[in-house]
């Protein structure tokens, strides 16, 4: 606990300074919330789940209440490189209506190619503006890949021809903090797969700071505002995992909290798509679900509102929040079995081996099990 | 003397692009280029991968049509096995198609192409009550356009502009002639944009409902749907029903009040006057009525000869990269395609910003490839789905389009 309270008043003492910053509108939250219609109570439950899904202590509510209070003076710079505008759809379905909008009110949106106004000239003045007025105070948000092959020629942005690697480079220098949403930013993601034609790298590889990785093919959009959320609290990182991944988010394997884990202990499994077993909800390891070997909330938090997940959608995970997943867990329909992942050996004791032994360790003691339920019931 | 002005970036659409233009010095249009300035090797990427694994792949070519390549790749591999998949399957592929359909139409309306011809910053001048008057000439029952409905989305907007910090909205073209419409339709339209903020939610609960997640779901094999067990839920497809009712509901009391609103405000734009410039429309069979019955009918219109309208023929389709930065000896087929980056570069011109890299328009200038239909380039898409199948007579679309007012398609 002594850790939780140091980062409790670490919590406080950023607050106190931001408090001090001018406000952007001089209107109070609890006027803004009268005018949406939002309860104080509401306020605080919204408060609560959010310190839940931080994986924070309680009395940690309190402090997320005063961030929301507080988060209009972050600037938020959001750049699309080697992309497919999945993680924007993703952020754009923030699934608690109202207050998310509100929060997001309170976000000062700097540039954000899918949703801003102005175009060519204008945007890149936008750009350029947002760099300069908020130099050391704003948070980039990347989304996609970096091309360098070519010296960076595979992507252009802009009038002046500039290669998405300079302007990463240039925007990551006056960068409070950075994070990469999606698997594309984190790890190179889809156009990084062999052969990478062009040499597209996560942003972690191309600039010499701290980059937060938010794994995920798009990550759900509680990953990305959970995470704004903590930096705004704290003014620092959260705790991050090997990868640099928020542990509070990828902090489980998707196999242990899934929903057919007790079919996979049972030794349950659907043999092929569209079998009695996939009626029954049995588990997917079989077919190729990767959960055993990937780092996500997805079976808690689900997608869309809590309204699914692609395991209860009867097709496995893809473990699409793992570095090089699209080469190391193909094929996605079929069990990985004893293959080596991340490069490690399958004997160190390391995550991706401990897994690995795990999972055969498991899957033999299913049949164990299952050879000799019978004599011993005889 | 020519001028050339350079738009870099082309903002709320997904990719990359830049456009150029050519104006006399009228400031009329004389000469265009369009550039995707991002090159990803998918195809390159795919080649030795298992076939099962291709839906998926290029389903992350975009994420704003999300789904849309993932069914292609799926039926593609379908298409080359002789795979029938059950019609079951076929249902649930079509409702994960209409969600998607229903999403994609109201963020592009509102949230991407909206700011094009929504005046943000007229609304504030609007008076919400007379504002309220008029969205009842487009419909006897407006969702969100009521009078406190539009106070309410007035102040907060005003209090956000106040500030002068204007976030997305800054830097813009407010207050330019080309916005046609009054500040009362504006708040209307504003007041649409920030409901559909909510409604799009929905419309991407539908599609996670049956796909595990929105953007890019996870559902669907080789053979069929994975999701048999939300399928075979009461439950599930009545969540899915009751959602879909939401997003009806705002389609009829918003969405089609503003086109029928917009079409009257921007109907004698030299844009919407002039007509359409390729008149060669191409679309393919969707939304599965029953077995081999679709609502919207494949075929090809070529010159804007209705009557004229013939079955696809897959064999007429080619890639050319004449213009694009790659290399090939004349148009492909996909079939015989290759993707060979030949990467050019920018020509260094005057502009109306100075001197600025620009596009080489008589050489290479794009990384997207030009797809012709036995030569020709080809609109597909919205336009092309309903035009064919009202060349093709579909029963349901000519009694729709008897409906409507003649002057709103003039």
């Amino acid at each position: 606990m002594d850790t939780h309270a140091a980062l409790y008043r670490q919590g406080q003492a950023r607050l106190d300074m931001l408090r001090q910053l001018n406000s952007r509108d001089g209107q109070s939250l609890t006027s803004k919330m009268k005018q949406h219609d939002i309860s104080r109570r509401d306020f605080i439950k919204w408060s609560a789940s959010v310190t839940a899904m931080l994986a924070l202590p309680l009395p940690f509510s309190t402090l997320v209440a005063q961030a929301a209070e507080l988060a209009d003076r972050v600037p938020l710079i959001w750049l699309h490189m080697a992309e497919c505008t999945g993680c924007s759809e993703s952020l754009i379905r923030t699934d608690t209506p109202n207050l998310d909008s509100l929060i997001f009110d309170h976000i000062s949106l700097e540039y954000h190619e899918t949703l801003m106004a102005a175009s060519g000239w204008q945007a890149e003045e936008n750009l350029e503006h947002a760099m300069e007025a908020y130099k050391g105070q704003y948070l980039l948000a990347v989304e996609g890949a970096v091309p360098t092959a070519n010296n960076g020629a595979y992507l252009t942005i802009g009038c002046k021809g500039h290669t998405g690697l300079e302007i990463i480079k240039h925007a990551a220098e006056g960068a409070a903090a950075i994070i990469s949403v999606g698997t594309c930013a984190a790890f190179g993601g889809v156009q990084a797969a062999s052969p990478n034609p062009t040499g597209a790298k996560g942003v972690h590889e191309v600039v010499d700071k701290t980059v937060i990785n938010l794994g995920g093919c798009p990550p759900s959009e509680k990953n990305i505002v959970g995470t704004l959320m903590y930096f705004i609290m704290f003014g620092k990182l959260p705790a991050l995992d090997m990868f640099n991944r928020p542990k509070w988010a990828y902090g489980a394997r998707v196999h242990d909290n899934c929903e057919r884990r007790g079919r996979f202990d049972a030794g349950e499994f659907v043999e092929e798509f569209g079998d009695q077993g996939a009626k029954d909800g049995y588990c997917l390891y079989k077919l190729g679900c990767k959960g055993p070997y990937t780092y996500n909330n997805c079976p808690t938090e689900r997608f869309n509102h809590h309204t699914s997940w692609p395991v209860l959608a009867g097709h496995g995970c893809m473990g699409c929040s793992e570095p090089n997943f699209w080469d190391d867990m193909a094929d996605f329909e079929k069990p990985l079995g004893r293959q080596l992942l991340h490069g490690f050996d399958a004997t160190a004791d390391t995550v991706g081996a401990v897994i690995l032994g795990a999972t055969a360790v498991g899957i033999g003691a299913h049949a164990v099990t299952s050879i000799f339920a019978k004599p011993l019931e005889d | 003397m020519s001028k050339r002005v350079v738009i870099d970036p082309i903002t709320r659409i997904e990719g990359h692009l830049r456009v150029e233009v050519e104006v006399d010095e009228n400031n009329v249009i004389t000469k265009a280029w369009s550039s995707s300035t991002l090159w990803r090797g998918i195809e390159v990427i795919l080649k030795g991968r298992s076939p099962m694994d291709v839906g998926l792949i290029v389903q992350r070519i975009c994420g704003v049509c999300t789904y849309s390549h993932y069914r292609c790749g799926i039926e593609a591999v379908e298409n080359a096995l002789g795979t029938k998949i059950p019609l079951n399957a076929k249902f649930l592929r079509s409702l994960m198609q209409t969600s998607l359909y229903m999403h994609d139409h109201i963020v592009h309306f509102y949230h991407l192409h909206g700011l094009d011809w929504v005046d943000i910053i007229s609304a504030l001048s609007a008076d919400p009550a007379v504002a309220a008057q008029e969205a009842l000439q487009y419909t006897d029952k407006p969702i969100a356009a009521g009078e406190g409905d539009l106070r309410a989305v007035q102040e907060r907007i005003k209090g956000f502009v106040a500030t002068g910090k204007l976030g997305p909205f800054a830097n813009a073209y407010w207050g330019n002639s080309t916005y046609k419409f009054t500040p009362e339709q504006n708040l209307i339209v504003l007041s649409h944009y920030l409901k559909a903020l909510e409604v799009q939610r929905v419309a991407a609960e539908m599609l996670a409902i049956f796909g595990g997640k929105s953007p890019h779901p996870q559902s669907l094999v080789v053979g069929g749907v994975t999701s048999v067990r939300d399928m075979l839920s009461p439950a599930r497809l009545q969540e899915w029903k009751q959602k879909h009712a939401i997003v009806t509901d705002f389609i009829h009391r918003a969405y089609k009040a503003d086109i029928i609103m917009a079409a009257a405000a921007f109907g004698n734009e030299p844009s919407v006057l002039g007509g359409v410039n390729v008149m060669n429309f191409m679309a393919t069979n969707d939304f599965v009525l029953a077995d081999g019955e679709y609502m919207f009918d494949q075929g090809v219109i070529m010159n804007g000869d209705l009557a004229g309208v013939t079955d696809i023929d897959p064999d007429l389709i080619k890639e050319d990269v004449t213009h694009a930065w790659y290399k090939a000896d004349g148009a492909q087929h996909p079939y015989d395609g290759t993707t060979i980056p030949d990467y050019t570069g920018f020509v260094e011109r005057d502009t109306v910003y100075g001197k600025l890299p620009t596009l080489d328009g008589d050489g290479k200038y794009s990384w997207v490839k030009s797809p012709r239909y036995d030569g020709e380039p080809m609109e597909v898409g919205p336009l092309a789905c309903l035009l064919v199948s009202y060349a093709k007579a579909r029963l349901w679309l000519t009694r729709s389009m008897a409906c409507l007012k003649p002057q709103v398609y003039r």
